[in-house]
């Protein structure tokens, strides 16, 4: 072989492994949900194509009332929530607490539908929320610890999807992953 | 037409000053104010003795006491309901409802090296209580976290708590061991759902056996959990109804 032939092939070897290493995909969104690699329900479809925006506003509003709840009669019955709620609306105790409780609701929801392979935007009330959501700005300040997260997803959140109709089945293989995942408790605890 | 000039003049300064004294009260509730002032923001867990919520440190006759403790509200009287029984007992992690005071659970703490601190206003969180601390024969797991509220008269009122089992089988028979008590102590539970079974917990994440205790004075719920690689948890609810 030649040395130009080498060369020539070398050259053309290094362009070849260039464009592999520099073509992948597009990271443009880096945060968008891949519908393919979600979790499947029993249907064989992710949870938001399994049970649609309506099931998923009906869910939030659950989590919410169940939250609610916590609060009890004597107003601190939802300690166990740490300073999740104390401040909503109060955006003097930091950015995270800006949102009144129906931006809260409504962002909620937002994050719902698009963490379980739904729209980026969900409209709540004639206004449209983002789900792709900065979790960890979502929470800074607030403090919250592991067993207040536990807490929450087992007494207000896990309720809401059995109550809603979701079966254990379908909670456990394409609800849970997403909210069990140590990425995900990582941008809730310790803020 | 006669004109009364000292008149005119008194009701002007008098005009004037109640107009600068209502809107400096409206100033210092306002939040950045509040926060500068260093007061507690508004809806705090904090009452006072007129039965209102205020910041604890509102100058007009509500807050703190001089040795620093928060004033108490009275509690509602609510009528009871007549479709629920009420219970025969109310068990509480072996404190009792509407008699411990925030003091003896802080006594009961410090007797056992329990580590306890105050949130939203009176509430104490307790974290990594030995099951030696714990009424015996209840459950064989300790308690990772417990709050306990004391929203009325100083006295508790709900407690809530978190436990993490090594495995499906403890946190599955801490279930039904506090399950046995609540229903022998207080009475039988009105909704069960799921199978506080290893097995049946073991299947997936999230899985889940709850059982709900209603009363006319008294309210309790126990969920056993499936937390995928976190393990397996036990949380307890137990509350005075007003």
């Amino acid at each position: 072989m030649s040395k130009n032939t080498a060369s020539t092939l070398l050259s053309i070897t290094l362009l070849a492994t260039m464009g592999v290493a520099c073509g992948g995909s597009d990271s443009s969104t880096p945060d968008a949900p891949a519908g393919d690699t979600l979790p499947k329900c029993a249907s064989g479809s992710n949870a938001f194509e399994t049970f649609g925006g309506s099931a998923f506003l009906a869910v939030n509003t659950k989590i919410i009332d169940n939250t609610l709840a916590e609060f009890g009669s004597g107003g601190s019955g939802a300690a166990n929530l740490g300073s999740a709620f104390e401040h909503l609306g109060d955006a003097t105790q930091g950015s995270a607490y800006a949102d009144d409780a129906t931006a809260f609701t409504g962002k909620l929801a937002a994050f719902l539908v698009f963490a379980y392979g739904g729209p980026e935007t969900t409209v709540v009330g004639g206004v449209t929320y983002h789900g792709n959501q900065d979790m960890v700005a979502a929470h800074t300040g607030m403090h919250i610890t592991d067993a207040q997260l536990t807490y929450f997803i087992t007494n207000d959140v896990v309720p809401a999807l059995t109550a809603s109709g979701v079966t254990s089945a379908d909670v456990s293989a394409c609800f849970a992953p997403v909210i069990t995942s140590a990425s995900f408790k990582a941008s809730i605890i310790g803020h | 037409m006669t004109t009364y000039p000292r008149l005119r003049r008194a009701a002007a300064w008098t005009g004037g000053v109640l107009g600068v004294a209502t809107a400096l009260t409206v100033a210092i509730h306002l939040g950045p104010v509040r926060k500068l002032l260093g007061w507690k923001p508004l809806g705090s867990a904090v009452a006072d003795s007129t039965g209102g919520t205020s910041s604890g440190w509102c100058p007009f006759g509500f807050g703190a006491s001089a040795d620093g403790t928060v004033a108490v509200r009275p509690r509602p009287h609510t009528a009871p309901d007549p479709a629920k029984a009420v219970a025969l007992g109310r068990p509480a992690l072996g404190f009792t409802l509407d008699v411990t005071t925030r003091g003896e659970v802080l006594a009961w703490a410090t007797a056992h090296g329990v580590a306890c601190h105050t949130i939203q206003g009176s509430t104490l969180e307790c974290s990594n209580i030995p099951v030696a601390a714990l009424p015996t024969g209840e459950n064989a797991l300790g308690l990772t976290t417990a709050w306990f509220s004391f929203p009325f008269d100083d006295k508790l009122e709900i407690v809530k708590t978190v436990r993490t089992g090594p495995d499906a089988q403890a946190v599955a028979a801490a279930f039904e061991g506090e399950q046995s008590v609540l229903t022998a102590k207080a009475g039988g539970p009105i909704t069960r759902d799921g199978a506080a079974d290893a097995g049946e917990l073991a299947l997936g994440e999230l899985r889940q056996a709850h059982a709900e205790f209603q009363f006319q004075n008294y309210r309790a719920t126990l969920r056993a959990t499936n937390m995928g690689k976190q393990g397996y948890v036990l949380t307890e609810m137990y509350a005075a109804v007003l």
